[in-house]
């Protein structure tokens, strides 16, 4: 093949190399800055989770998962202290992977779903631990009982796509359910309740606007 | 799975303690009969609730307490108002003013959140008609009905609420009303070994409202059906149909026997085996 010949080809698929790099959604950056944008976001509940686990009869984790989170994250990445965030949670979306263990647990022995159908964290303080992590003091709300807590939120990391501008959030809390007033079955079920959070959030507002 | 001991504690305890009280009272001048009637009912079941739920939660800033909850303070403050019957108001006139009262206490306090939120102001209107319907129509049988008849009547009713809620997904609602089917257990011994026993207003008020309680709690919070919500109230009353019989009743026994009490029995297992089927068997209600 002569150099006249390659010319075309070569000029054709360093085209569609162009084109396909540029239409290729952009990857969270390597080197990108380490906190994501400043400004408000929505939290995505497509891709938020809410988990918890708990011993059943001291002897295995027993899982759940809540598929209705919603809420609002505030990022001021130049003073830390003034962000905020604010988490609802459906209980009655409670799914731990059984129907009938499902109408147990949201029944009155435990979250009591009809009668207090959301719990809630709303932050007061937010501290600036280290780079991209960050001690969030709020108060948490569930089964009608209010109590301050404390989440370490670390970023999982940010993007800039099609999708918007996203940040995602991860966190894990232990909560004694009896505190709660969840005292029923102590013998049967464990005291201790590790909730994991991981939200993300698609910007409303950039800090900017 | 309640653990051995906390069934010691919250059930057999509180309703020895019933047993014994009453023993006690039947020494008594009428007004503090029926005065420690509700005292040993309510009291024993209060007792029974903090051993299997803990401490009802008083409403505050940081807590809002659940229907079950208030339904304790509620049976409490009935067992106070059966102090009532040591002044000189007539029993008649206290029961009069304690069941409405009560009733509405039970069901505003119970169900004001949720009706709030859901806009079911009509359910709490109903509820409240129906539980105090059927808690004068009990009082009326279960007054003029001596021996074992009321409590053996009533503690199937008990085990009916109990089983019924079991089978609705929630063990703790069963078993704060087996805590009161326990007392009635007691109730009906003694019944037996005193055939002029009665209930009296004082712990029919705290029966009535235990039952409703738990009854309401499991229709409106868990998964109680609605058919067997209605077969449970049925079951309390259906016993004082023996009394329509009248004058006959006394020719097969008189009320206080054991016959009468065990027609009574029967009467009160029909409804109360159909609620506890009903509610095992989940599908579509029937209302």
């Amino acid at each position: 093949m002569n150099a006249r010949r390659a010319l075309p080809i070569l000029g054709f698929l360093s085209a569609v190399t162009v084109c396909l790099a540029l239409a290729r959604p952009q990857a969270p950056t390597k080197g990108a800055p380490p906190a994501a944008a400043a400004g408000s976001y929505q939290v995505d509940p497509v891709h938020s989770t809410v988990i918890y686990r708990i011993k059943h009869l001291n002897t295995s984790w027993s899982y759940g998962r809540f598929d209705k989170i919603s809420g609002t994250v505030a990022i001021d990445t130049a003073k830390p202290e003034k962000s905020s965030v604010s988490v609802e949670i459906d209980v009655g979306s409670l799914d731990t992977g059984n129907k009938k263990r499902d109408s147990d647990v949201k029944g009155p022995d435990f979250f009591d779903a009809v009668q207090f159908p959301t719990a809630t964290f709303a932050s007061k303080t937010v501290k600036k631990t280290a780079e991209g992590k960050y001690s969030v003091s709020g108060e948490f709300n569930l089964h009608g009982v209010k109590k301050p807590l404390t989440v370490d939120f670390e970023e999982i990391g940010h993007s800039d796509t099609k999708m918007g501008v996203r940040a995602g959030y991860y966190g894990v809390f232990v909560i004694k359910r009896s505190d709660f007033g969840m005292k029923v079955m102590p013998d049967a079920v464990g005291d201790d309740v590790q909730v994991t959070v991981s939200i993300e959030g698609t910007q409303t507002e950039s800090a900017g606007k | 799975m309640l653990g051995l001991l906390r069934i010691a504690l919250g059930i057999f305890g509180p309703a020895l303690f019933c047993g014994l009280l009453l023993t006690g009272a039947q020494r008594a001048g009428a007004g503090a009969r029926t005065a420690l009637s509700g005292v040993a009912f309510g009291t024993a079941w209060f007792a029974a609730y903090v051993a299997l739920a803990g401490t009802p939660a008083w409403p505050s800033a940081e807590k809002i307490p659940a229907a079950r909850d208030w339904l304790a303070w509620v049976v409490l403050l009935a067992a106070l108002a059966s102090l009532l019957h040591l002044t000189r108001i007539p029993a008649r006139m206290l029961a009069a003013i304690t069941r409405p009262v009560l009733s509405a206490a039970l069901v505003v306090l119970s169900l004001r959140t949720w009706a709030e939120r859901s806009g079911s102001w009509a359910t709490l209107g109903l509820s409240f008609l129906v539980i105090l319907s059927a808690w004068t129509a009990a009082d009326r049988w279960i007054a003029r009905a001596d021996g074992p008849r009321a409590p053996l009547a009533l503690l199937v009713a008990a085990i009916g609420v109990s089983l019924a809620n079991h089978l609705a997904h929630s063990a703790l609602l069963g078993a704060i009303a087996g805590a009161l089917a326990a007392s009635l257990a007691a109730s009906t011994i003694l019944a037996a070994l005193v055939p002029s026993f009665r209930l009296l207003s004082g712990a029919r008020a705290v029966i009535a409202l235990v039952l409703a309680g738990c009854v309401l709690d499991g229709l409106v919070f868990s998964d109680l059906p609605l058919a067997s919500a209605l077969l449970l109230t049925g079951a309390v009353l259906a016993p004082g149909l023996l009394d329509l019989r009248g004058a006959r009743s006394e020719g097969i026994g008189g009320r206080g026997s054991w016959k009468n009490a065990l027609l009574g029995a029967a009467l009160a297992f029909v409804p109360t085996a159909l609620a506890v089927w009903i509610a095992w068997t989940p599908g579509e209600d029937l209302f």
